[in-house]
């Protein structure tokens, strides 16, 4: 699990639609991750010994001072190559589709790159993305969804798509996603 | 539109994922259906189409539990249930998270607001470690620690989800060169 490996998975796939940039990810083992997250919360109530451990167990990531700390413990080269893809989305994308349906659509994303190399990709979004896999089924070209997702236009290529061609439109689907509502999604996104 | 009929559906429910089970765990899962056909109500009556809703909620419910034993299905249901009270939570925990970022949240009620929801994080927490070990588990388990992330966000304002730090634009995380 490195970065290199992460950057040639996305750059066979999607390096015709956008120079990949590798970036530098904190992908700490757990004695460093903790470590890393008692920098921040050690001298308090919700250090790692007296909270985290005890309440959780542990944690997966988290994100501070513009950094995006990831344990090792719980992460593969998928969890890479899906925190890579966020590095490369347009500027555009997020705001204009929210989390959900970006995390969704980056999952999507991580699970086409990573099957073509024969990396396991589970899914480790079941809400978010097979809403994604829905509006694929109703005719939204995945082609598009990339377009979008690396070069912007979300509001033509995903929303107008959407509105001319599923049972509800955009807004409702983009309320239903946001409110971690998957079936009402879904439902939503039934072709006309 | 009138929502879903939650009394037929649950008998409905109630005829196949309480057969083999007895005693303590009968009644788990007659909690754990009711509990669960309440929450698809609580999602797909607001919609215009709900039985197309409860179509795509049964199919995952089928889904988790097809091929299994009782105990299986017993569970995948535990499993569910789980699930969604993490989603719920977790929705609350990143509009939260977004209007401290935002500040439109009024300071110490944010911050009473994210130790309310903390406790409701660390109630589920001994609660997955019922669940059979795989992806979905550990599915939960990720959105649980991004909800006590963007919950402890709002109380002490430091480190932060992932994701609620890409709502914050610019001063969010990214891949360092």
């Amino acid at each position: 699990m490195d970065l290199a490996s992460g950057e040639a998975v996305l750059t066979q796939s999607f390096g015709s639609v956008k120079k990949i940039v590798p970036g530098k990810i904190e992908i700490l083992d757990p004695a460093g991750f903790q470590a890393a997250y008692d920098k921040i919360y050690g001298a308090g109530d919700y250090s790692w010994d007296k909270y985290v451990k005890p309440k959780y167990g542990s944690l997966n990531g988290f994100a501070y001072d513009g950094v995006n700390y990831i344990n090792k413990g719980s992460a593969g080269l998928h969890t890479v190559v899906h925190e890579m893809l966020h590095n490369n989305a347009h500027a555009s994308w997020t705001p204009f589709v929210g989390s959900r349906w970006n995390e969704g659509t980056t999952e999507v994303l991580t699970q086409e790159a990573c099957a073509k190399v024969s990396e396991p990709a589970p899914t480790c979004y079941p809400g978010e993305s097979p809403v994604i896999r829905e509006a694929m089924k109703s005719g939204l070209p995945l082609a598009d969804i990339v377009d979008a997702y690396f070069n912007g236009g979300a509001a033509f290529k995903i929303a107008a798509w959407i509105n001319d061609n599923c049972k509800l439109n955009w807004a409702s689907v983009k309320s239903a996603i946001e409110s971690n509502d998957w079936a009402a999604a879904k439902a939503a996104l039934a072709k006309k | 539109m009138t929502g879903i009929d939650r009394k037929s559906v649950l008998a409905e429910l109630e005829g196949g994922w309480l057969d083999g089970l007895e005693g303590e765990r009968r009644e788990e899962a007659r909690r754990l259906l009711a509990e669960l056909v309440a929450d698809w109500a609580r999602e797909a009556d607001p919609q215009p189409d709900p039985t197309a809703v409860l179509g795509f909620q049964r199919e995952e419910l089928e889904g988790l539990g097809r091929g299994r034993d009782a105990t299986g299905r017993l569970g995948a249901l535990r499993t569910l249930v789980l699930s969604r009270r993490v989603d719920r939570l977790n929705a609350e925990t990143f509009a939260l998270g977004k209007t401290v970022l935002q500040g439109t949240a009024e300071d110490e009620d944010a911050r009473r607001r994210g130790r309310v929801l903390l406790a409701e994080a660390e109630a589920i927490a001994p609660l997955l470690d019922e669940l059979e070990p795989g992806p979905r588990t550990s599915a939960i388990r990720r959105d649980l620690g991004d909800a006590v992330m963007e919950a402890l966000y709002a109380v002490e304002r430091k480190a932060m989800s992932a994701r609620l730090a890409r709502e914050d634009g610019a001063s969010g995380p990214q891949l360092r060169p």
